[in-house]
């Protein structure tokens, strides 16, 4: 089978032998303030802002191109093109909660998952049902319950049953589509230039603010990779993936319906890969590894979190099509493996590489 | 008028990047007030009710607890547990602060155990109480003062294995309301039994009496479980809804929680998630969600809404769920505990 080929041509290209190992860290020299500030910099003019503009350009066209369709000028496959772009967009800034997403349960409006108790099928249907007018209006939207704003709900309308345009499920489309693009606009202006979370993360102080030190501003970037880092490889992948092709649970993936469960996947690891790296030759985490004196722990947790991203890559953007392959579930696995890794050496040795402890309390509690 | 939380103490435990483990009390600046070295790294910390004493205890499996007189009259004081006794982490003055109660665990019976000391006679051991569970955590006294609340973690362990869990396959683990003066069983709530790998260990009380609990599952990580609950004292636990998706970042494991002045709010934290989650007392509904890195010490302050949260990054921040608002309130160099405690002054 070609996707066999292709994953097993992926895996030999990722060269799979483990290359993460303890590092003994000793005290090395605390890097100085400005080394942090320059890095803060970098990832919220060059990592944040341009990738929630990215979030509310294409959210912006995936409402015109609903509120298209709703009127019968679009048809369901252009649209989905659309619904795809947004999505990856999200993908690519779901990590960077700290500020204005998680302010007004944006987090959870855009995107309520995992939804263990299927709250967004049954509201929907009791919305559809109902045929509610009220979460037209966008004020009543924007407040409703989080299950029915995102894209879960956006997804089940478009892939699921299609809803016909003209109708009520066209026209709740079109509004929550209105009500993305609106949550994206305000993520935008947060994190552009003068924007109040862009403001927050560049000028700590210790007079009330949400960040009192520039290391609790780096401190944050490091905990948001680590996190994410560990939210694909077990909530995303591990849990779909299950012990044995038996056991695979492929409705606990994200956006199943969709088939976009490993192409979510792969965005969160670019994003991963940018956030560590650095975005367009700007300096990302990585230069502060190498800057307190870490060049090989730097370089381990590049190689761990690049290959992460270039195994998903590899694998085609529909996890379902992947649970019962061996030769796939063993990339599958890799990816997991890897992100865990990096998500080990982020959270532990970086961290205190930096002089940011992070695991005081969650690797030893109680 | 409430007490600004500028001006409020906190009480803790730390660690100083050297490593050296500290109790005492701190001004949400971080800068300490008192400040004791304990022998090992501590965990809970109770007040006598004068506000003139505080009790630390070691974390778990732990040996030793500490007596601190907050006014620095007399010297620290170290209590040693019993023979065939440990500590579990934290303990409670009765009403009158004539009696500290502990949580223990009795390793040889596998039991657990409420080991009460004498205030007045230097906290002389002079009995124990059943805990009506295996591995008591947190203890605290009932706003009527009566009653005493225990959380049993139901996860046995024996100090020869340290921290090794023994039991995960037929662990319970329950909420207990003990009569503070005879030590009788009053009530108890456990979880259901497809959910008996749910550890209860953290308790906060509403003025209300209402009991706010934060729970660790001991299960597949990728499981998605009530990580907090409601008791009223008598009847079931009213468990959170666990298709509420933040459950999913916390990690299936909370680490400490606080119900506010008015009772309506509980914050419940998670250090592993690194995320702090407020919650509507009345019906567990989701309120407001805020990520700081590895925090997990949470108190109520005396203005309604508000708390004060710590984390071993050395942070310091309150919540103003009135505003919605998250403000930092010091980036220190101490590696803030577990759990915190705020003084009203």
């Amino acid at each position: 089978m070609g996707k066999r080929r292709q994953v097993l041509k992926g895996l030999a290209a990722a060269g799979l032998a483990p290359i993460w190992r303890p590092v003994t860290l000793f005290a090395a020299e605390p890097l100085a303030d400005d080394r942090f500030a320059a890095v803060n910099t970098s990832l919220v003019e060059f990592h944040g802002a341009p990738r929630f503009h990215r979030f509310y350009e294409t959210a912006a066209t995936l409402a015109a191109a609903l509120q298209g369709y709703n009127a019968g000028d679009v048809t369901r496959d252009e649209a989905v093109p659309d619904f795809d772009a947004a999505l990856d967009a999200w993908m690519g800034c779901q990590h960077l909660r700290m500020g204005a997403l998680e302010l007004k349960m944006r987090d959870f409006r855009v995107e309520f998952w995992p939804d263990k108790k299927n709250r967004v099928g049954k509201q929907l249907n009791e919305a559809l049902t109902a045929q509610r007018a009220d979460l037209l209006d966008p004020a009543v939207m924007a407040d409703a319950s989080v299950a029915l704003q995102g894209f879960p709900a956006l997804e089940r309308l478009l892939f699921e049953d299609p809803v016909a345009p003209g109708g009520y499920g066209g026209k709740l489309a079109a509004a929550i589509g209105d009500n993305l693009a609106a949550i994206a606009g305000n993520l935008d202006v947060a994190w552009a230039s003068g924007g109040t979370t862009a403001e927050l993360l560049l000028n700590p102080a210790p007079d009330g603010s949400r960040f009192a030190a520039v290391k609790d501003v780096a401190a944050a970037f490091v905990s948001a990779l680590a996190t994410q880092l560990e939210f694909v490889a077990e909530r995303k992948l591990a849990a779909p993936l299950g012990v044995s092709v038996e056991k695979a649970r492929p409705r606990l993936a994200e956006s199943w319906r969709s088939g976009r469960s490993m192409a979510n996947v792969t965005a969160n690891l670019a994003a991963m890969v940018e956030l560590y790296v650095g975005p367009g030759g700007h300096p990302g985490l990585m230069t502060l590894v190498e800057q307190a004196g870490f060049a090989e722990l730097a370089q381990n947790i590049k190689t761990l979190v690049e290959r992460a991203h270039q195994t998903s890559a590899g694998l085609g953007p529909d996890l379902d099509d992947l649970l019962d392959d061996e030769a796939a579930r063993a990339a599958i696995e890799t990816v997991i493996d890897d992100a865990n890794g990096a998500r080990r050496l982020a959270a532990g040795d970086m961290a205190g590489a930096l002089g940011l402890i992070l695991g005081f309390n969650s690797l030893d509690g109680d | 008028m409430a007490t600004s939380h500028q001006d409020a103490i906190v009480a803790s435990t730390w660690s100083e990047p050297s490593g050296t483990a500290h109790a005492g009390l701190a001004r949400t600046t971080g800068e300490p007030i008192v400040d004791t070295v304990l022998p090992a790294r501590g965990h809970g910390m109770c007040l006598s009710p004068d506000g003139g004493t505080a009790v630390v205890f070691a974390r778990r499996p732990g040996r030793f607890a500490v007596v601190i007189d907050l006014e620095g009259r007399e010297p620290v004081r170290r209590i040693d547990s019993e023979p065939g006794r440990h500590f579990y982490g934290h303990g409670v003055f009765s009403g009158d602060g004539g009696r500290l109660f502990a949580t223990e665990n009795d390793h040889e019976g596998g039991v657990g155990r409420i080991g009460i000391y004498d205030a007045g006679a230097g906290f002389r051991r002079h009995g124990e109480w059943p805990s009506h569970g295996i591995e008591p955590h947190e203890i605290l006294l009932m706003p009527d003062g009566r009653r005493l609340a225990v959380a049993n973690g139901g996860i046995l362990t024996h100090p020869s294995s340290g921290r090794d869990k023994l039991n995960l396959a037929t662990m319970r683990s329950s909420v207990v309301l003990l009569d503070a003066a005879s030590g009788d069983l009053v009530a108890t709530a456990a979880p259901p039994p497809d959910l008996h790998r749910l550890s209860l260990r953290h308790l906060a009380a509403g003025p209300d009496g209402r009991l706010a609990v934060a729970i660790q599952y001991q299960g597949d990580a990728t499981d998605q479980v009530p990580l907090l609950a409601t008791w009223d004292g008598r009847g079931d636990l009213r468990l959170v809804d666990d298709g509420e998706a933040v459950l999913a970042a916390m990690r299936n494991y909370c680490g400490s929680v606080a119900v506010d002045a008015t009772g309506e709010l509980i914050a419940l934290t998670s250090a592993p998630g690194s995320l702090a989650t407020f919650w509507r007392a009345a019906d567990l509904k989701l309120v407001a969600s805020r990520h700081m890195p590895d925090v997990c010490g949470v108190a109520a302050t005396a203005e309604p809404g508000r708390f004060v949260l710590s984390s071993g990054t050395g942070g310091l921040w309150t919540y103003d769920a009135t505003a919605d608002e998250l403000s930092a309130l010091a980036a220190t160099q101490r590696l803030w505990d577990n759990h915190m405690s705020c003084i009203i002054t």
